[in-house]
């Protein structure tokens, strides 16, 4: 199931906040549970059992962890506990990789190639792993205590909100969220109610109104393309992408304060940032700090000399590029981006805001997200060439109106806040809490922008004929 | 004031809860959207349809199309999108350039992409073009003997009389390969064997600026009502050219302004918006006897097959004045006009066909491509052997059937799914066979040269 599906606003998400609202609140952790899991078994009957069998042998073995008296004992079954979430992710998401890739290298040796069949991916793994993994590992450093309830940890890793794209929650920032009896504020709801529709918008009415058109550009004939359509099919990727993954975001945040929850931030103005290293702090915060406390820093961070510390850099980027897919584009991608951390680290950028390097940095992130994007490699390293032709024969406006429309409004709220008025209406709409009169005509702005939403979720889905032909 | 964010959240929640009622109950009436399109029912769950998703997968395709005020919705996007940016949500529907509005499969034909609804080869393509060109040129020789004529007429595409308004093919086309066009094919292959036809496309193609009117409507996709007003009094002398059987004369009126009837505006319908955006007005001219009707039996019987451009001719012209009788089969299925039978499948094929004076093929350019929708085989078949003939064989498919299980069970599923027993199935697979592919099992009708086998009701006749 999908936040912008008509299953989910329709049915699921109205019928699950009555029973929640309506559920006494020393049980409304089981409601949740209840909800969390026809959730996940919905869109992948098959794999919540896994999710399920995963979860609970995690809580049992961070249990017999704290448990232990001796350091040695609880640093095996931390690593134990580590090593399980990091084989299962190894296994669904990267096996069907590291096979083709080891068969491409026994093929090239002239030897027999292994038979495989592929493994299917269950939806949410890279992020549900890594929530347990924080979990584990802070309950090992003493930063938090165990839980005591077995059902209160299935609900901090498998809650609907963000189990399916984030944000990586770590424990600490909600455990009295989930254990106490968590108060229910009807302002709070409300608030949440906007946000969610506020991401909604985001993702149906700009990524996906840019989707559609990009995708068909991009699987066109990339090389005769023009410079400036290749300019403008990689900035519409760069928009879908951050509307898209930033409108989940805040749909997420937006489900979490309606139960009553408060998540991190995930996004914060990413294209405004001045340098790779300001983005990487803007653009999807709680991986980035998922990798600072369970990665850099335990690889040594910057304690260890400039040399190991841009070795860390790199490396961290690369099994980050890793995460976001089983495929080498990606870890071209990571480490990329690890090249520019680098450099910025050498040339001292990046420790204050200049304004004169957004653009610069904007472009650098372009040409990532090309990598990103196209797997082919040959297909990307000719997509990066044409955007570098200064070819423009042939360049014109065909695609629909309706898309460059898309890109320039996201193009302003992309940059908006680079403006000081842009900073006061993003706290306006993100951060402030209405007084009662205000909440009236931000509710009705919100009904119908939901209605509106839902109109181009079905519109977009209903081509009727003239006539039935035979 | 205090209470406002509680009130709120319990008036969303009774939309919700409205929303969810409407579905169920219908409680509000909602103005029905415009369009054919196939309603589909909330399936049964089941453990196993559970188990692997696709229950879950059809209850969402259920809720897309049925969910509560779902009409009020998608009019308010369309608006939105055809306000703002002049644009369709509906892939059937292109808007051109000044606001022209053409159905996909026109633009698909300008741009030579149709082919790819049909094959993947060119040259298979224009095998089957050759294919029912001769098959028809073998039926008309046929329907000769018994004294039925038998002809084509090809209708104006909108593409081919207003191509400077097709919408480009960047936005909508992946860059295909051109494909052969059925426009331009099917003229010369009905010169080659001889087939009687009339190309009414082409005779709009050169007249269309040299007429005070227009041929095609700004936001319809079919030919004015008053362009197929003058066509059809031309095609129907044609018609008497070749056939002979005469058919009473009539006069066309002076022509008028007046507001877009149906189906003139049938493209901007389809938008689905909230306020249909108004055409110019459109010219129309009306139809009179130019003598009297006199006796029915003394006047031709037409079969007309073909797409929905025949209906402008029937709202126009009184045709149970000009004709004993005119069935009109619909792509050659759904029967219009004949209260004895509604679907091309029911009539006695042979019988009908030679009772008939006229039989016409009536498809425009977008449509020639499906030239007859399979009635060309069909009838050479019923026209040439008998129903035992062709009950022999259905036999001998039916022992092929028996000894290969795959093909068996996949008849067996097919039967499953539609609900219909298996014998029901089988026979429906084997006619499939059968009549689009004659020739194989009727070799007599591959060789060159007109079939001399007919059928027992054919000698009769």
């Amino acid at each position: 199931m999908v936040f912008s599906s008509h299953i989910f606003l329709l049915y699921f998400l109205p019928l699950f906040l009555l029973a929640y609202f309506l559920t006494p609140a020393k049980w409304r952790n089981i409601t949740l549970l209840a909800a969390s899991m026809l959730f996940y078994a919905w869109g992948a009957p098959d794999f919540i059992l896994v999710l399920l069998g995963s979860t609970v042998a995690n809580f049992y073995l961070v249990k017999a962890m704290h448990r232990a008296r001796r350091l040695r004992w609880k640093r095996l079954l931390c690593g134990l506990a580590v090593a399980a979430s990091l084989g299962l992710l190894v296994y669904f998401k990267y096996a069907n990789f590291l096979v083709e890739n080891a068969n491409a290298l026994l093929g090239a040796l002239g030897l027999e190639t292994m038979t495989w069949a592929k493994v299917l991916l269950p939806i949410g793994i890279s992020f549900f792993t890594f929530q347990s993994i924080t979990y584990v590992i802070d309950t090992y450093r003493g930063i938090n205590e165990p839980m005591r309830r077995l059902t209160d940890y299935i609900v901090y890793i498998i809650m609907f909100p963000q189990l399916i794209a984030g944000p990586i929650v770590r424990y600490t920032d909600i455990a009295g969220q989930i254990t106490a009896e968590r108060r229910l504020r009807w302002d709070e709801c409300l608030q949440g109610f906007y946000r969610f529709v506020i991401g909604l918008s985001k993702k149906v009415l700009i990524a996906d109104v840019i989707g559609r058109t990009v995708d068909t550009v991009l699987a066109g004939d990339i090389a005769s393309m023009d410079c400036g359509t290749a300019w403008i099919a990689i900035t519409a990727y760069t928009m879908q992408l951050y509307f898209d993954f930033s409108g989940y975001s805040d749909m997420a945040i937006g489900l979490g304060r309606m139960m009553g929850f408060r998540f991190p931030e995930n996004f914060n103005n990413p294209y405004t940032s001045a340098s790779i290293t300001e983005f990487w702090r803007r653009w999807h915060i709680t991986l980035g700090a998922f990798m600072r406390n369970y990665l850099y820093i335990p690889l040594g961070g910057n304690r260890k000399g400039s040399g190991r510390t841009y070795l860390n850099l790199w490396t961290v980027f690369l099994l980050s590029g890793l995460w976001h897919g089983a495929s080498w584009n990606f870890v071209i991608w990571g480490a990329y981006h690890g090249c520019f951390l680098v450099v910025e680290r050498l040339l001292g950028i990046g420790k204050k805001h200049n304004g004169w390097l957004v653009l610069p940095t904007f472009v650098i992130t372009l040409v990532g997200w090309a990598i990103f994007r196209i797997e082919d490699l040959p297909a990307c390293w000719r997509f990066i060439t044409r955007l570098f032709s200064f070819d423009f024969n042939g360049f014109a406006l065909t695609q629909p109106a309706q898309y460059y429309a898309a890109i320039a409004v996201a193009l302003a709220f992309s940059f908006l806040t680079l403006l000081p008025w842009g900073k006061r209406l993003e706290r306006k709409a993100f951060y402030t809490n209405y007084r009662p009169a205000a909440h009236i005509p931000v509710w009705l702005a919100s009904c119908l922008l939901l209605f509106f939403c839902i109109g181009a979720l079905t519109a977009t889905d209903f081509s009727p004929f003239i006539y039935f032909r035979f | 004031m205090h209470k406002v964010p509680k009130i709120l959240c319990l008036a969303t929640m009774a939309l919700f809860l409205l929303v969810m009622l409407q579905e169920r109950r219908q409680i509000i009436s909602m103005r029905e959207l415009k369009g054919a399109y196939t309603v589909t029912d909330l399936p049964k769950p089941a453990f196993r349809t559970l188990a692997d998703g696709s229950w879950q997968r059809e209850a969402e395709k259920y809720l897309r199309a049925n969910h509560g005020f779902h009409e009020a919705a998608i009019r308010l996007y369309n608006q939105y999108a055809w306000s703002l940016f002049h644009q369709s949500t509906n892939v059937q529907v292109m808007v051109g350039g000044d606001g022209y509005l053409y159905e996909r499969y026109f633009v698909e034909d300008f741009h030579e992409s149709r082919m790819y609804k049909y094959t993947e080869s060119p040259e298979e393509l224009l095998a089957k073009f050759d294919r029912e060109a001769s098959r028809l040129a073998k039926l008309q020789a046929i329907l000769a003997e018994a004294g039925t004529t038998i002809f084509v007429a090809i209708l104006p595409g909108k593409d081919q009389i207003y191509p400077e308004y097709v919408p480009r093919p960047d936005s909508y086309f992946k860059g295909r390969t051109p494909g052969p066009r059925a426009i331009e094919a099917y003229p010369a292959l009905f010169d080659r064997y001889g087939v009687h036809y009339t190309n009414v496309c082409q005779w709009f193609v050169n007249t269309r600026d040299a007429v005070p009117y227009p041929l095609m409507t700004k936001q319809g996709t079919h030919w004015s009502n008053i362009a197929s007003v003058y066509a059809f009094d031309s095609v129907m002398r044609f018609m008497q050219s070749v056939g002979g059987a005469r058919i009473p004369a009539v006069t066309v009126g002076k022509p008028y302004n007046a507001d877009t009837r149906e189906p003139d505006n049938d493209l901007a319908e389809l938008l689905n918006l909230i306020r249909t955006p108004r055409g110019p007005q459109n010219q129309y001219a009306d139809v009179a006897l130019a003598e009297p009707a006199g006796d029915s039996a003394s006047r031709p019987g037409i079969i007309v097959i073909g797409d929905s451009f025949f209906w402008n001719i029937s709202y126009n012209f009184p045709l149970d004045s000009l004709f004993r009788y005119c069935y009109y089969w619909f792509y050659n299925n759904t029967a219009y006009f004949d209260p004895q039978h509604d679907n091309a499948s029911q009539y006695d094929l042979a019988a009908t066909l030679l009772d008939a004076d006229y039989v016409m093929l009536s498809y425009c350019s977008g449509q020639l491509y499906d030239l007859g929708n399979e009635f060309i085989s069909q009838a050479l078949v019923r026209l040439c052997y008998d129903e035992c003939d062709i009950q022999a064989v259905r036999d001998s498919l039916a022992r092929n059937v028996d000894a290969d299980p795959a093909w068996r069970q996949q008849i067996a599923d097919k039967a499953a799914d539609q609900g219909i027993t298996f014998d029901q199935a089988l026979r429906t697979d084997c006619d499939y066979l059968i009549f689009t592919n004659p020739e194989s099992y009727f070799p007599e009708l591959a060789a060159d040269g007109i079939p001399a086998r007919r059928c027992s009701l054919f000698l009769k006749h």
